[in-house]
């Protein structure tokens, strides 16, 4: 509650401000500073802490997924998902997926067993960034799975 | 959650799966009540290989049951695996040459779960019901049968 005055304090002191230094520059309606001046300050103050999660525009992330698969190596067509090994690690693969789309969040989720898998939601499916266990050499082999892509890191 | 021991199963005798450098497509399953059938090919080449449980007079029931899940849901498995790999090392065995497709799984909670609810399953010491499992490249196979199965290799 106490926020939400706060807020409100700062938009119509904001408000008064600029509305005062507009209106010496040009006529413009109350309706029309109101207006412009709080889609501003919407831009500047809505963060992603503030917004339901629901309302986030989400990313696209098939057109990353495409590019980093172009820098992949093509290995076969399984059910329609393309596979690639690419010659990178964990890292490599994490930072791949917090470039997928350009923004949205890359969170953990964890197994019931305790183990670690990273999710990317965008507007046209979800990523997925989990590991699977070599036998040979114990290593990890990361992998993003995305609808029609799959990509292991094979260095993982 | 899968809490058995995986043991390593080579039912192909040139076997040219290997789950991480020749992974194993699945290219069809079919099951039709009573027989089924898994069918496999190498990215790399033709070949084709056809697993088949088939019910006959010795085996009035094919399978008893079967599941299978997308890969990145088998974290469980993936456990297992790296469980089975740290005792080899203990062991003092060499390292495995290949990444396994196949493997039997001993005092699997799949099975122990499914004789929780068939009881018309045979007494224990008749009973020769084993879990099989099939590592598809995006896909984990399990079945459940007390036959091995019928393999055909065609190109």
């Amino acid at each position: 509650m106490k926020k939400f005055l706060f807020l409100c304090c700062t938009v119509f002191m904001l408000v008064l401000l600029s509305g005062t230094t507009t209106s010496a520059q040009e006529n413009l309606s109350y309706e029309e500073v109101i207006n412009t001046e709080v889609s501003e300050l919407n831009e500047d103050l809505i963060s992603d802490d503030l917004v339901p999660y629901g309302l986030i525009k989400k990313p696209e992330l098939a057109g990353d997924m495409g590019a980093l698969a172009s820098r992949s190596t093509y290995v076969g067509k399984v059910s329609g998902a393309k596979q690639y090994h690419n010659s990178g690690d964990y890292n490599k693969g994490l930072t791949e997926m917090t470039k997928l789309g350009g923004r949205g969040e890359v969170y953990p989720v964890y197994n019931n067993n305790g183990t670690l898998q990273w999710r990317k939601d965008g507007s046209d499916g979800v990523a997925f960034y989990y590991q699977s266990s070599s036998f040979t050499d114990g290593l990890q082999r990361w992998t993003i799975n995305f609808p029609g892509y799959k990509i292991r890191f094979m260095d993982s | 959650m899968e809490n058995g021991k995986l043991i390593i199963w080579e039912p192909l005798e040139n076997n040219p799966f290997d789950r991480f450098k020749e992974p194993m497509n699945l290219v069809s399953m079919h099951y039709d009540g009573v027989d089924l059938e898994l069918t496999f090919s190498a990215f790399n080449s033709g070949q084709e290989f056809k697993f088949t449980y088939m019910q006959d007079e010795t085996n009035f029931y094919a399978i008893r049951h079967f599941r299978i899940l997308k890969e990145l849901t088998r974290n469980d498995i993936e456990i297992l695996i790296g469980k089975l790999r740290e005792e080899r090392e203990v062991a003092g065995l060499t390292r495995f040459a290949y990444d396994p497709t196949f493997y039997k799984i001993e005092n699997s909670s799949f099975k122990s779960w499914y004789k929780s609810i068939d009881l018309s399953l045979p007494l224990p010491e008749d009973s020769h019901l084993e879990h099989h499992l099939y590592i598809a490249s995006d896909y984990f196979i399990d079945v459940l049968s007390e036959q091995q199965p019928t393999i055909t290799k065609s190109t």
